[in-house]
């Protein structure tokens, strides 16, 4: 069974070469959202294994987007990897106090990318 | 924030001072040391010994005096303490006899107009005057025990007319010392606003950068993901076209981003010439958007169709929508609208631009501190803000020959009305 992910991040062609790269492999299902605002909505709708989500975007920021989903009960259950163009040791700090599991900087690479959703997502099969 | 930068430096000069106070009084010493073994002359005794240790007491614990008194206060307390010590040692090495070591008393006049202001080099002359002359009236009328080393005394008038010669000199000294100490604190503050402005220029910048490198790094990172995916033969499928022209665009947006804040980085052009305000705008906003877009803030612009000419120069005036701009950001940390909007007034002689935010608003007695432009003022209370381009703001808008006010309600927002000269077009 494919395993969905859920990619949140306000560059649409981040979205779309994490969507081809991941669809690739025929592991992933892959929903893409250019802004947080809805996320917890589309939570429950695609139900998703693991969440990408960019940390710095308009409207809702991805640390804003965690609190929202710790507090949903869905949501609290979905392990997080927030992503970021900038690697800044306070929003690192921000991120895993927020509840996120990692924290990768980008250019990432699509296998580095598939062995840290891999590893946060073993336990869920 | 500007008294606590002069405070600290007086408190280093008062402590520089100390130390070569105590220098200088370690010299005389042994050059009185040395005259009494060379010339027979001798001025050591316990009341030199008695100066000696006055002066040292006073500047030994300069830490501890300073941090508790006050220090404007504080250092007439050490122009009396030095002029009385000097005022001691010239009666003891014979007054009106010594006139070498009334040299000394210049040293403190000096010293106020360097370290001080005029009215300190005034409070040291006149002491000086008054000490001297007591020293001398009462040493020659015995008043107090004489104690010339000369084998005669000078005649009444001669000593009046050489005190009245030496307190005449104390007050031409003083006002070349006062004068200098004008044109110093002049220049000191200039030297501090500048810094300041330029330290605006660059936390403006500092600001800016970390948005313009997230986004810039954004497009590298996207650049790089799909140059892997033109790479990989597997992949070849999914629009080959459309990936090359996404790296171009991509690329350009880069380019265009980092160009953007090259000009902003440069030394303005100090060059008058004929500016498009509203590109001049649109640059700022353009500048300025990787760090809005992040925010909750919208920014509208209706901008004169006209597109009036200013003269001025171009990269100044891009300076002060920038720091509207900014300043407009700082005080929406919530939602908010950020209007900007030209239009000729006047009967079209100016150009008037609106910049509105609908933020926090300025408390009314603050208002009038802004409109004069007070240097380094901010109602901004956290450390590190943007306050300051305010005063850059009237400065270039006052250079350029324009005005500016500011309208504002508190709780709802401000509007700074900025009107320049628009370029008259030469009758053809």
């Amino acid at each position: 069974m494919k395993k969905k992910v859920l990619v949140v991040d306000d560059e649409t062609d981040f979205l779309k070469i994490v969507k081809i790269n991941l669809e690739e492999t025929n592991n992933y299902e892959v929903l893409t959202l250019s802004s947080a605002n809805d996320i917890v909505s589309q939570v429950h709708l695609f139900k998703p294994d693991i969440i990408l989500l960019d940390i710095l975007m308009p409207g809702i920021k991805g640390i804003e987007a965690c609190e929202m989903l710790n507090n949903d009960s869905l949501g609290e259950r979905i392990p997080i990897i927030m992503l970021s163009a900038l690697d800044k040791d306070v929003d690192k700090l921000k991120a895993f106090k927020s509840g996120v599991l990692d924290y990768l900087v980008k250019p990432i690479k699509t296998e580095d990318l598939i062995s840290k959703i891999e590893k946060h997502t073993q336990f869920k099969q | 924030m500007l008294d606590d930068t002069f405070k600290a430096e007086l408190l280093q000069k008062y402590k520089f001072a100390g130390k070569i106070r105590l220098i200088s009084f370690s010299l005389l010493f042994f050059y009185l040391l040395l005259i009494k073994y060379t010339g027979g002359y001798s001025y050591i005794n316990v009341t030199f010994f008695a100066v000696i240790l006055f002066e040292t007491i006073l500047n030994q614990p300069y830490n501890f005096i300073t941090q508790r008194a006050n220090i404007y206060r504080f250092q007439y307390f050490q122009m009396a303490a030095d002029i009385i010590a000097i005022s001691w040692m010239v009666y003891y090495m014979g007054g009106i006899e010594a006139p070498v070591v009334t040299l000394a008393y210049y040293a403190v006049i000096l010293w106020a107009g360097v370290v001080s202001s005029a009215q300190a080099v005034f409070f040291a002359v006149g002491l000086s005057a008054l000490l001297f002359s007591l020293v001398v009236i009462f040493e020659y009328f015995g008043i107090f025990p004489f104690v010339g080393h000369y084998y005669y005394k000078m005649l009444t008038s001669q000593m009046f007319s050489v005190l009245m010669a030496n307190i005449s000199f104390f007050f031409a000294f003083g006002y070349f010392s006062a004068r200098a100490a004008l044109v110093i604190k002049s220049l000191e503050r200039k030297k501090y606003e500048d810094s300041l402005k330029h330290e605006h220029r660059f936390r403006a910048m500092g600001h800016l950068i970390e948005y313009i490198a997230h986004d810039a790094l954004n497009h590298l990172a996207n650049i790089s993901g799909y140059a892997r995916l033109l790479s990989d033969k597997r992949i070849r499928t999914a629009g080959e076209e459309e990936m090359i022209k996404s790296i171009g665009a991509l690329a350009q947006e880069s380019t265009n981003l980092l160009s953007r804040l090259m000009h902003f980085s440069q030394k303005p052009n100090p060059v008058l010439e004929p500016v498009g305000i509203n590109k001049v705008i649109e640059d700022a906003i353009e500048l300025t958007l990787p760090l809005v877009r992040y925010s909750k803030i919208t920014v509208e612009k209706r901008l004169d169709s006209a597109n009036p000419l200013v003269m001025g120069e171009k990269g100044r005036l891009q300076e002060i929508f920038i720091a509207l701009i900014l300043n407009a950001y700082d005080a929406m940390p919530g939602k908010g609208t950020l209007a900007i909007a030209t239009a000729l007034a006047d009967k079209h002689k100016s150009i008037k631009i609106d910049v509105s935010d609908t933020g926090r608003g300025i408390q009314p007695q603050d208002i009038s501190r802004i409109r004069d432009g007070e240097p380094f003022f901010t109602t901004q209370d956290a450390q590190g803000k943007l306050g300051l381009g305010l005063v850059t703001t009237h400065e270039i808008v006052t250079k350029h020959k324009g005005t500016i006010d500011i309208q504002s309600t508190v709780g709802k927002g401000t509007t700074f009305v900025i009107q320049l000269p628009v370029l008259q077009k030469e009758p053809n």
